[in-house]
């Protein structure tokens, strides 16, 4: 399996696990507006060192925390709980893509989520594998870049 | 007989869910308190006793871990069971806490299901 498809795999079931949502993975990248995507970032270690990034539009992370919470996506609970919801979920997402490229016996340092700007969109894209996803309508993208 | 519960997790959501998720697994709960990192958790454990500790591994200002560390020091709090709620995939990172005396460790995500276990387990029903 490469790297694509291990990105594919673990997003769709982390998503479905994680706050019971559905996606396809696209064949390409899709159109976006920049203005309406949000991104976070983690760099881990062990015997190489990289970075897994997510790029999603505003309305994933509206679902994942209304999803997380039990809540409707319109309940301001769940629009104000999008970012960490989306930290959490590019946490979650991340320890368990180490884990099936790794596996379980690798010691792996993972940072805490951060933050990005959509200008590092473009940079991730071009310096490593990517993964794009369908998920209700929105569109986001998984990234692991190693050094 | 009713218990009170300290989560310790950076991510306010996790601490929501954990909050919703404990309420709903028909243990009596006192209280449920929430840390946002191990430093907060020492405070909190300065005014209030808790009968079980969920805790994130990697948190800033103090991990779970070196929180863990502190709790085992203390006649007072080493007898607390410390369950891990992290998404450390390495077995040999988990063998290395369960060395260290962590009473379980769960796996992000998680099920209510996981946590009510957990808590029947350590508590009964």
């Amino acid at each position: 399996m490469d790297t694509k498809e291990y990105l594919e795999i673990t997003t769709m079931s982390i998503l479905e696990e994680s706050a019971f949502l559905f996606s396809e993975p696209l064949e390409s990248s899709p159109e976006i507006k920049p203005t309406k995507m949000m991104g976070c970032k983690m760099t881990f270690d062990n015997d190489q060192v990289g970075i897994i990034t997510l790029f999603c539009e505003k309305e994933i992370a509206i679902l994942l925390a209304a999803n997380m919470l039990g809540c409707e996506e319109d309940d301001q609970i769940a629009i104000d709980s999008a970012e960490s919801a989306f930290k959490e979920f590019t946490n979650i997402l991340s320890g368990n893509i180490l884990t099936k490229i790794y596996g379980t016996e690798v010691v792996i340092n993972l940072s805490l989520p951060k933050l990005i700007d959509i200008s590092e969109l473009q940079l991730s894209e071009e310096i490593g594998d990517c993964a794009w996803f369908d998920v209700d309508g929105y569109k986001m993208v998984v990234m692991i870049s190693v050094e | 007989m009713s218990y009170s519960i300290l989560i310790v997790d950076d991510s306010d959501i996790i601490r929501t869910v954990l909050e919703k998720t404990i309420g709903l697994t028909g243990v009596d709960i006192d209280k449920v308190v929430s840390a946002e990192n191990g430093l907060d958790a020492l405070e909190k454990l300065k005014e209030n006793w808790f009968d079980l500790i969920f805790c994130d591994i990697h948190m800033p200002k103090m991990g779970g871990l070196e929180l863990f560390e502190k709790l085992r020091e203390s006649s007072e709090f080493k007898s607390i069971p410390f369950i891990v709620i992290s998404t450390e995939g390495s077995e040999t990172r988990i063998m290395e806490l369960q060395k260290k005396g962590i009473s379980g460790y769960i796996r992000k995500p998680f099920r209510p299901e996981n946590i009510k276990e957990t808590i029947i387990k350590i508590f009964g029903d």
